[in-house]
């Protein structure tokens, strides 16, 4: 289950989705505005997506969750569009069997989507608007 | 053949655009465009890393673009 979306990310009713009875925990990930980046104050944020590859992206990394990990069920929400402080940008809840599988999917998942997902931010500062440079593709 | 190319992130600032149509040789690769891409637009260049998709699809240096693909380049990805 992949949302690309501007609106809020209604947590409650992923959850409920995510949850199945076999699965004796859900992790959740979280991601959101920082008030600061790199010493410099941040006022808002704008989030750029490049749609189709992401959410091609993101069911690749949400099928590698499960058959790597053997976790039940991964949803992931990411937002775009212009945010401010304290905004939530990315909500990932992952069911599993148990708490080990479904931390390692959940890092497996954030990492990775880091790495390979075309989502970019733009902080918007007193000093400016700056592009925030992603990591180096392996 | 003309192969239309769209950007992404900082790209779109730096060329000014969403998209264009780029003239390039048949058989062109990626590697090859991304050379074309580097010499219209300097600040593209002094970017440590350029990425291609090709159909949605990281694609990599060697492959061969075909007119009706489509094409994206953009830096580094921030997400999360």
């Amino acid at each position: 289950m992949i949302w690309i979306q501007r609106e809020e990310v209604d947590k409650a009713a992923i959850l409920e989705i995510v949850k199945t009875l076999a699965s004796g925990c859900v992790v959740e990930f979280l991601g959101t505005v920082r008030d600061n980046s790199e010493g410099k104050q941040v006022a808002t944020m704008s989030i750029q997506v490049f749609e189709e590859m992401a959410r091609k992206q993101l069911e690749d990394i949400r099928r590698e969750c499960i058959d790597k990990f053997g976790v039940h069920e991964v949803a992931i929400v990411h937002r775009y569009g212009d945010l401010v402080v304290g905004d939530e940008i990315v909500y990932i809840a992952i069911s599993a069997g148990h708490r080990k599988e479904a931390f390692t999917a959940c890092q497996y998942f954030i990492d990775e989507l880091k790495q390979r997902v075309p989502i970019w931010k733009k902080e918007v500062t007193p000093d400016g608007e700056f592009w925030v440079e992603g990591e180096k593709r392996e | 053949m003309r192969i239309k190319v769209t950007y992404y992130g900082q790209f779109r600032d730096i060329t000014g655009l969403n998209e264009e149509e780029i003239e390039a040789k048949v058989g062109v690769t990626v590697v090859e465009l991304r050379d074309q891409v580097r010499e219209k637009y300097p600040r593209i260049a002094e970017k440590r890393e350029i990425l291609v998709a090709i159909n949605n699809s990281f694609a990599p240096l060697e492959t061969v673009v075909k007119q009706d693909d489509k094409v994206a380049f953009f830096p580094p990805v921030s997400g999360g």
